[in-house]
């Protein structure tokens, strides 16, 4: 069973326990085994595989809240969006991670996907089975708002450098 | 930061996911070779990518999930097998179940075939025939001697001529044949296992009237010619006879 640490690692993070991540997990590749006659080989096996669990992951939570999935475009006002700020330094592993949890969920995924599990645009758009644009788009503006909230981490804590970025 | 680096840094993080043409890729290292603000930049960014695996990074042992996937494809591989066998199995018994059920509701055939066979039996009795106790005893199951043998002879001017067990259609009767004047009617009874009679009393059919009715285990019929009919006091006394006589040996 290929991509198995990836993917588990994946569903960790989508689920943030480790008994939901294993059940999800085992709901992917049930469904991969279900449908592997519709896997054309020599297409990315690794991206159809993502594709099954971030669907299987969907599903799972619209039936847990009996309604439909909501944007959640909203919750990143445009001004901050257009402002992209210098990275701060010094960083923390608690600082990026205090930051990264506060992105839309559909950022977050899109970040994900590509800076933390490295797959590529064309690999993310695949798995979230949308257009390469729109990962494009969500990337950059999962990126921008990550070193928006590092920036607004960074100017609490007094530390000097966090403002050097460019206003709007 | 002057305002040719705000372009670059826009493409600093595909450059890191190793997303940018050659052409992009030559001019993002052009300008990093002179500005040494984007430069820093471009390494703060990939600390922060660096800062954030770890911060998710989450120690798996997949060990579990293996054995637990390949329980879960194992069950499921069984139960479809075990589907695939039982299933055609399943859908054929409901069919014959279904069929049996609506087979048992009501005999259809019971008139239809009353008619389609102990006519032409009938009349295949030699015009010359009389009736002949060892005969009849030879040819009848042993438990229909004694109803033939309750019956009279003679019901107004209609003789027995010939008694037998018929069978038709997986169906097992036993006839008696009486006539008058070269006209046969046919008296005959069979074992209820085909479902109730339908609910009309009679059936007319190629010229001959078949009337039936149930005993407890019993379907008795008569039929005799339409154009000739026998008097109703005949057809009645010759009925009641065999449906007591038939009645004696249910008891």
């Amino acid at each position: 069973m290929p991509y198995m640490a990836e993917l588990l690692r994946m569903a960790a993070r989508l689920r943030g326990d480790r008994s939901a991540a294993e059940d999800l997990l085992q709901e992917t590749y049930l469904q991969a085994w279900r449908s592997f006659r519709h896997f054309e080989p020599g297409t990315n096996c690794r991206a159809w595989l993502y594709k099954i669990l971030m669907f299987t992951h969907s599903r799972a939570r619209r039936d847990a809240s009996r309604r439909p999935a909501t944007t959640q475009l909203d919750m990143a006002p445009e001004s901050a969006l257009r402002f992209d700020p210098s990275t701060p330094d010094p960083l923390t592993v608690e600082s990026v991670k205090a930051a990264f949890d506060t992105l839309p969920e559909r950022y977050r995924i899109a970040v994900l996907l590509v800076d933390v599990e490295q797959l590529t645009y064309r690999e993310a758009s695949e798995a979230l089975d949308i257009p390469i644009g729109t990962i494009m788009s969500r990337l950059s503006r999962g990126r921008r708002l990550l070193r928006l909230h590092l920036v607004q981490q960074a100017s609490a804590h007094g530390i000097a450098g966090a403002a050097n970025g460019k206003k709007p | 930061m002057n305002r040719d680096c705000q372009p670059i840094r826009d493409l600093l993080d595909s450059y890191l996911s190793n997303e940018l043409t050659v052409e992009s890729v030559h001019a993002v290292h052009r300008h990093l070779d002179t500005c040494g603000g984007c430069a820093g930049e471009l390494v703060r960014r990939e600390r922060t990518r660096a800062l954030l695996r770890q911060a998710v990074d989450v120690p798996v042992d997949v060990t579990t999930s293996m054995a637990r996937i390949a329980g879960a494809i194992d069950r499921e591989q069984r139960l479809r097998s075990r589907l695939a066998r039982y299933g055609a199995a399943i859908v054929l018994l409901a069919v014959v179940g279904i069929g049996l059920w609506l087979w048992d509701a009501v005999d259809v055939a019971a008139f239809n075939d009353s008619v389609d066979n102990h006519v032409v039996c009938a009349l295949k009795v030699p015009p010359t025939a009389v009736y002949d106790d060892d005969r009849a005893a030879r040819r009848l199951d042993p438990q229909y001697l004694g109803v033939v043998s309750a019956m009279a002879r003679r019901y107004g001017n209609y003789d027995l001529v010939d008694a037998h067990m018929c069978r038709y259609l997986r169906r097992d009767y036993v006839h008696m044949v009486y006539r008058a004047h070269g006209r046969p009617i046919s008296l005959f009874a069979e074992p209820i296992l085909h479902g109730a009679l339908p609910a009309q009393p009679s059936v007319t059919r190629k010229g001959y009237v078949s009337v039936g009715v149930a005993t407890a285990h019993h379907h008795v019929f008569i039929v005799h010619d339409q154009a000739a009919p026998p008097s109703s006091d005949v057809v009645t006394s010759m009925l009641d006879s065999a449906v007591s006589s038939i009645r004696n040996i249910e008891r």
